[in-house]
């Protein structure tokens, strides 16, 4: 048992920090229905990690910047038609990919490690992975003090919040531009494909049970804690994958809450 | 009416979604203090013709002025009640969070003690004080309905811009609301398919029906000036006068 935390002190942490950006972020983009733009992000980033090989840039550098970029471009496609930007935010996830693929392939040499890219491997994490994560946390923690009415407004009723004379486009791009940091944040620990399912699971539980925004995040920041430590000790225990028996735990959390709940 | 202060001016107004015209070239001016109900068919044109004032539609054609100010830079001082709000269904706001919203502005943060007593007076002045702490996934629509109206009133705005405010409240609930509204001093422009909100104290109506534009009248309630020959509904409400 105590070897388990010796052995696991860094990815404890890890996954600490990323409870909180799950639960801030995650709770976000739930209320105000960003899940596919996130998940555009989260996969059309591929194409910074390519850029980065091709250009021979710093991987997790290039990656932000490609990520913030798609933020941007997605913020001003969605602010004006929320509703009917489907095609356009399923396209930008594609070309993103895409474009990942092929400046993988143009860059001389084979990476084994892209696959990390792609699932992410919590156990992996070095120091200036934490910090990031920790870099975001604070960033998520300082949006969400002061912005967390600006924010639930929009959710509620975009309409109204605009009446009162909210700076909504900001508001919303400040939105996207969290996900796509927190997107990023979360890469390396549980890659980009399975980073969505981990930032909506844990929020989706806890927003059914809260009555108060404050109240959702911190729940849904115990919540993914919980999933992230019993996955931690079950893939440590049955020597399973890390990031997958998290991903797993928090789907089967789901399960059991959803089934509880009729 | 001449020397009265403008609330809200339209000159040659035209509104396209995509290419269908709903509005057409719609000159209008309501005076400060009006009380205006707007009446027409389903997809008339009034909750677009609502969102055209507050700035939350740009005109394709012609010029809104609200307050002698572009809509957007002014929209603050309305209380406005949207027709419908399409929420996620278990979102964790409290009744009072809703209409706490009201009191929300650029640049503010935080909500004081006075914005929450206004919202908790608001929710008493449409009958739902009761509820403040209830989730706002839990309430009838009727209930919902109210929190909405509650929300534009804690504005304490200049001016209220209503779309159906009544739709879903219960009888009871409708005569206290019109009792309300026939009481306030600020202008109010309130959508309503309902004909007894016609009976309160409304100072001209209009009906906006796509490219049969607006058609006013004036104290109609006290002189049935005839303008209205050819509606149907106000020949009715006519009828019930007389
Ligand atoms: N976003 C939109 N895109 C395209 N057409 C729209 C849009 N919103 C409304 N319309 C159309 O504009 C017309 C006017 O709609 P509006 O909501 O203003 O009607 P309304 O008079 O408020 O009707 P109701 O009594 O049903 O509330 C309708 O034909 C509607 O289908
Ligand atoms: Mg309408």
């Amino acid at each position: 048992m105590s070897e388990f935390f010796t052995l696991f002190a860094p990815s404890l942490i890890a996954a600490l920090l990323l409870s909180l950006l799950i639960a801030i972020a995650g709770s976000l983009m739930l209320l105000g229905r960003y899940s596919y733009i996130a998940a555009a992000i989260a996969h059309g980033s591929y194409g910074g990690v390519g850029l980065a090989l091709l250009l021979g840039l710093p991987i997790l550098l290039g990656t932000t910047l490609f990520a913030l970029l798609l933020a941007l471009l997605l913020a001003y496609i969605t602010y004006r038609s929320p509703q009917r930007s489907d095609l356009l935010i399923g396209t930008i996830w594609a070309v993103g990919m895409s474009l990942g693929i092929l400046f993988i392939d143009l860059t001389p040499g084979y990476r084994s490690d892209l696959l990390g890219y792609l699932f992410g491997n919590i156990l992996l994490l070095e120091s200036g992975d934490l910090l990031f994560l920790a870099v975001v946390d604070l960033l998520l923690i300082a949006a969400l003090l002061l912005y967390r009415h600006h924010f639930l407004a929009l959710a509620y009723d975009r309409d109204f919040a605009q009446v009162r004379g909210i700076r909504v486009g900001r508001i919303h791009t400040l939105t996207i531009l969290l996900l796509a940091l927190s997107v990023v944040a979360s890469i390396r620990a549980v890659g980009l494909i399975l980073v969505i399912a981990l930032l909506s699971i844990p929020p989706f539980i806890a927003e059914r049970l809260s009555r108060n925004f404050l109240e959702m995040v911190f729940l849904a920041a115990l919540l993914a804690l919980l999933f992230t430590g019993t996955g931690l000790f079950l893939s440590y225990w049955f020597d399973l994958p890390a990031t997958a028996t998290i991903i797993l735990t928090a789907a089967v959390g789901f399960m059991l809450f959803t089934i509880g709940r009729r | 009416m001449g020397s009265r202060t403008i609330a809200v001016e339209l000159k040659g107004v035209t509104f396209l979604y995509g290419r269908e015209p709903i509005l057409q070239d719609i000159d209008l001016t309501i005076y400060e203090g009006e009380y205006i109900v707007v009446i027409g068919p389903n997809g008339g044109g009034k909750s677009t013709f609502l969102k055209l004032l507050l700035g939350l539609l740009e005109p394709t054609e012609g010029k809104i002025s609200l307050f002698g100010r572009p809509p957007r830079e002014v929209s603050h001082l309305v209380g406005y009640m949207p027709q419908n709000v399409h929420q996620n269904s278990d979102m964790p706001l409290r009744v009072l969070d809703i209409v706490l919203q009201g009191r929300l502005q650029r640049g503010k943060y935080r909500f004081t003690r006075e914005d929450e007593r206004v919202a908790r007076e608001s929710l008493e002045m449409v009958g739902v004080g009761g509820l403040a702490e209830r989730k706002i996934s839990t309430l009838s629509g009727g209930e919902r309905q109210r929190t909405l109206l509650a929300r534009a009133l804690a504005t304490q705005p200049r001016m209220v811009v209503l779309d159906e405010p009544t739709a879903a409240v219960d009888m009871e609930g409708q005569r206290q609301i019109y009792r309300l509204l026939h009481s306030l001093q600020m202008t109010r422009i309130v959508v309503s398919h309902d004909i007894n909100i016609l009976l309160e104290g409304v100072d001209r109506i209009l009906y906006i029906n796509r490219e049969l534009v607006v058609h006013e009248s004036i104290d109609l309630d006290l002189h049935p000036s005839g303008h209205f020959c050819e509606i149907d509904l106000l020949q009715e409400l006519r009828c019930k006068h007389e």
